[in-house]
């Protein structure tokens, strides 16, 4: 049927007529308005607004502001739309000023789709301006919002501005003109909670942008002073002249330095809800420097965030003469936490903590983390480090599935040897286990742990970044020890034939222990677990520990005991340990103290190897909740599901749980043979429970075993996020 | 065979003729804006303009720059009580007439930013200026009233998985700030509102005398 037969011409005129007459306009083209509201802000450091209507229907999507200077091509930026939002016919477009735009004034336009259709307000054409602004924003705290504050902004140039800090802790500066990376001083004007009027903080840019945010408190205090006070340097004398030897940490140097500080202060930060990274934020995480955050008024407890864990802070104190941070106290309830940095020269930083838990009969944890201050003398190694790196990801994403051994081995020194594995073995195992499983998007240096400049060799942590199966993965503890060959930095390992482990940890035994002579039962204990597992085929007869004081059953040196030889990925190895004497709080060595290992081989001399002790904690929740002492016969586990479960420690920031058994076919000497297996379900940091399938016989070590398995121990491991170890052995039978 | 206008069109015909009268009341003049991370603060309430150069008609019909005047926000708090914001905080920020709170520090203490408080509303209170000769001025209107209030509350869409917070989102939510029109005094139709009645009475007599013939 056609409408025309259906209705008279004249009919179906008049109703169009007015129809036309009667419906609202409809707009051709999208318009903005004359303004982006607000209309001015910071590149990189601030929100801004567009408006405007006549847009298609349909959820917008993939919108994209651009920046130029006329409302026509060509553009001098770009950004991501953030959120759109709908209000009658308006569509609102938040965007963050794009972070290379030089301040002016511009032209702003969108480009985008709405349902299934494209615009681009270019076509009206419709634009807003905007004005880029050159600024540095920032909040103050002492863990209450700094009110009144003096500000002073110093360039790399030692060009300074000032502010003062508003009553919420903020303040903006103006940065034209300005040349990064900036040192930011606040004095406060009053006191506040502990804190008396005048007291300093420091804080350093944490990019190389003009414009930026730059928080200022107690943690950022710690970075730069900690920077300076590495190098011997006042940092009031370098603030007020921050130029050549006095120049302010690089972008590079901050990240180093704030790897330091994050894990100090890690189980406030867990406890506050806090993702801080060192890296620029993204996904959630934050970074102390460079994120905006609420600084709460004084009286008022922070309910989460950054400025909680600043309001637990209830000293801080620094040496008047030196500028030095001598301690930071963190107190919450009945946990307190002592912050110490020590400067041990050659530009290194050791970071010292203690956590004491007055609660539960008490308890206390030690942690310690080193680095380097990063100071523009060593940017070269960097860079040459960097080199080498992007050199090794570029061998690795042009071969691809086809990487050989063969093709990465010029990034190895000649002399290169690791854990026992020489170039070409390990060359070979990394081609093994990664050809075509990614692709590197980016290696580069993120911080040195160490660097000796009399034989080059630089201990680097690597930051990574690499897509698998559409899936981006990044990270920055990758380790790798660099030597400068022949001008060029090649990865040059560790020089070991095996690493060595000096581990303090709180250690509770159930069951029958055969390790030392004991009743079986429940025994605790906090000790340094001196362990080496070492490729049979180096022949190693003998090691002996030393170090830390008369710990070794009253000696300062004892023989590791040779246990029973472990298979692992189609691999033998000699097993030797031993444990120190139970310790106490008072005679465990600090971390961070020194162990040497002395190995008789038969095939590779004499070695002797270094190992510093970690974090320790004497805290003892760490045990199986669902274990009765004596009803342990083998016959209960051997062949079995097993689920066990635990309670969580306090006192410490869990970085990872692992619940694994171990089986052995004789008793524990040399002439056994023993290999493990982790627990069925994928733990993490806040499980209490895991199922172990204990194998019915030894065949399940392969390597030709056979047989019945005569003991087992159940190893439970929650470790701390900065080294501390919690460890329960349940030994079967009991 | 002619078949007569289906109902619904005719009633279509009927809403058409009202839908520009039934406006006239509340006229779009701008834009209250709860935004993020601005140069002013982390949080902070500013006031779109849209009219003038702005105006977007015929939702923001004048033509005719309005200046917009804030008496005050208050911000009704969750848990209780209120936080006032004066309008004196507020600042003409471009030639457009957008009206921006720029003062730095937190609201309690007589600045703009809000970031440390859970608002549930605000009610923006203030008054418009000039308030006749308004090119863009519906018909059967003579003006607008000085006086305009304006209530933000969470917007559909700006809340977890893109539903309904109980408190404002600072980067997100808005409002549409109305002028209120002041009718003509006079109790007849309007001429412009007769033509357009009687256009769409023709069609419909027409359609109906054709029928009557069939």
């Amino acid at each position: 049927m056609k409408l025309r037969s259906a209705y008279p011409s004249k009919t179906l005129g008049a109703v169009l007529t007015a129809s036309i007459l009667l419906v609202p306009s409809v707009a051709w083209g999208q318009s903005l308005t004359s303004s982006a509201n607000p209309p001015s802000g910071g590149a990189g450091v601030n929100n801004s607004y567009l408006t405007g209507s006549g847009f298609p229907a349909g959820t917008i999507t993939g919108a994209t502001v651009h920046l130029g200077a006329s409302c026509a091509t060509p553009q001098v930026a770009s950004g991501p739309v953030s959120q759109v939002t709908t209000q009658g016919v308006l569509r609102r477009f938040q965007f963050l000023i794009p972070a290379s735009v030089t301040p002016g004034t511009y032209k702003v336009w969108l480009s985008g789709t709405a349902g299934a259709t494209a615009f681009n307000t270019l076509n009206t054409p419709s634009c807003s301006t905007i004005t880029v602004t050159a600024n540095v924003t920032g909040t103050a705290s002492l863990g209450a919002a700094i009110s009144g504050g003096s500000v002073t902004l110093v360039d790399s140039n030692g060009v300074t501005r000032f502010a003062t800090t508003a009553s919420d802790g903020t303040f903006v500066l103006d940065s034209s003109g300005l040349t990064p990376p900036y040192l930011v001083r606040v004095v406060t004007n009053s006191p506040s909670g502990n804190f008396s009027a005048g007291t300093t903080f420091y804080s350093v840019s944490a990019d190389s942008n003009v414009s930026t945010h730059i928080n200022v408190h107690a943690l950022t205090d710690l970075m730069v002073r900690s920077f300076y006070s590495a190098q011997g340097i006042d940092p009031d004398t370098a603030f007020a002249s921050p130029l050549g030897p006095d120049a302010p940490p690089t972008p590079l140097a901050v990240q180093t330095l704030a790897n330091l500080v994050i894990p100090a202060a890690q189980l406030w930060l867990n406890n506050a809800g806090v993702n801080a990274i060192p890296d620029p934020p993204s996904n959630g995480a934050i970074n102390l420097i460079s994120s905006p955050f609420i600084a709460y008024p004084p009286g008022v407890t922070p309910p989460s965030g950054l400025d909680a864990v600043l309001h637990l802070i209830t000293a801080d104190a620094v040496n008047p003469v030196s500028g030095t941070v001598l301690g930071i106290t963190f107190v919450n309830g009945t946990i307190t936490e002592t912050l110490t940095p020590s400067y041990p020269g050659g530009g290194s930083i050791t970071v010292n903590t203690t956590t004491t838990n007055t609660a539960n009969g008490g308890s206390t944890s030690s942690e310690s983390f080193s680095g380097l201050a990063l100071t523009p003398a060593q940017q070269s190694v960097v860079d040459g480090i960097n080199a080498s790196l992007a050199i090794f990801a570029n061998i690795v994403n042009t071969k691809g599935g086809a990487l050989t051994g063969n093709d990465l081995l010029p990034a190895y020194a000649p002399d290169y040897l690791n854990d026992g594995q020489n170039a070409s073995q390990a060359a070979n195992a990394f081609a093994l286990e990664n050809a075509g499983m990614f692709t590197v998007n980016s290696l580069k240096v993120f911080s040195l742990k160490s660097l000796d400049t009399v034989n080059n060799v630089a201990d680097v942590l690597v930051a990574y970044d690499i897509s698998a199966s559409g899936q981006e993965q990044t990270g920055h503890d990758f380790e790798i020890i660099f030597k400068n060959e022949g001008g060029t930095w090649l990865q040059y390992g560790d020089q070991q034939i095996t690493q060595v482990n000096a581990n303090s940890e709180s250690r509770t035994s159930e069951g029958k222990d055969s390790i030392s002579v004991r009743q079986p039962g429940l025994y605790f204990q906090t000790d340094i677990g001196a362990f080496v597992n070492v490729l049979t085929s180096f022949g190693v007869t003998n090691i002996t520990v030393s170090g830390g004081g008369s710990i070794w059953n009253g000696a300062t040196s004892a023989s590791l005991f040779h246990q029973p030889q472990l298979l692992k990925n189609g691999q033998t190895f000699d097993v030797f340990g031993r444990l120190s004497q139970a310790l106490t709080l008072a005679t465990i060595p600090p971390p961070g103290t020194t162990f040497t290992f002395n190995f008789t081989t038969g095939s590779f001399g004499s070695p002797a190897y270094k190992a510093t002790n970690n974090a320790f904690t004497t805290e003892r929740s760490v045990i199986f909740a669902n274990v009765t002492a004596g009803n342990g016969p083998l016959s209960s586990v051997v062949g079995k599901t097993v689920t066990y479960t635990w309670p969580l420690p306090l006192t410490y920031a869990i970085g990872q749980v692992h619940l694994s058994v171990e089986i052995q076919d004789g008793v524990f000497d040399a002439a056994t043979h023993s290999c493990s297996f982790s627990s069925t379900n994928q733990l993490t940091p806040t499980s209490t429970s895991g199922t172990l399938n204990i194998p019915a016989d030894m065949s399940a070590c392969g390597g030709g075993l056979s047989g019945a398995i005569q003991q087992l121990s159940v190893f439970l491991e929650i470790d701390g996020v900065n080294g501390e170890e919690g460890i329960v052995d349940l030994t079967y039978p009991f | 065979m002619v078949r007569p206008l289906p109902k619904p069109l005719i009633l279509l015909l009927v809403l058409g003729c009202c839908s520009m009268v039934a406006s006239a009341d509340a006229i779009g003049v701008g834009l209250l804006t709860f935004d993020a991370n601005t140069l002013t603060a982390p949080a902070a309430f500013d006031i779109l303009n849209l009219t003038g150069a702005n105006a977007f008609p015929p939702d923001f019909p004048f033509t005719t720059q309005l200046t917009i005047s804030v008496t005050n926000l208050v911000a009704n708090l969750q848990g209780g009580g209120t936080l006032t914001i004066l309008g004196s905080r507020f600042t003409v920020v471009d030639p457009q007439g957008d009206l921006n709170c720029t003062v730095a520090g937190d609201a309690g203490s007589g600045g703009c930013d809000v970031a440390a408080y859970n608002i549930l509303s605000a009610t923006l209170t203030g008054t418009l200026s000039p308030l006749t000769g308004l090119a863009g001025l519906p018909a059967g209107d003579s003006g607008i009233a000085s006086a305009f209030t304006t209530t933000i509350t969470p917007n559909a869409g700006c809340g977890p998985n893109e539903g309904t917070a109980t408190i404002l989102t600072a980067g997100c939510d808005s409002a549409v700030v109305n002028a209120t029109g002041i009718p003509r005094t006079s109790s007849v139709p309007e001429p412009s509102t007769w033509i357009l009645s009687a256009t769409a009475l023709i069609g419909v007599l027409l359609a109906c005398k054709v029928r009557a013939r069939a």
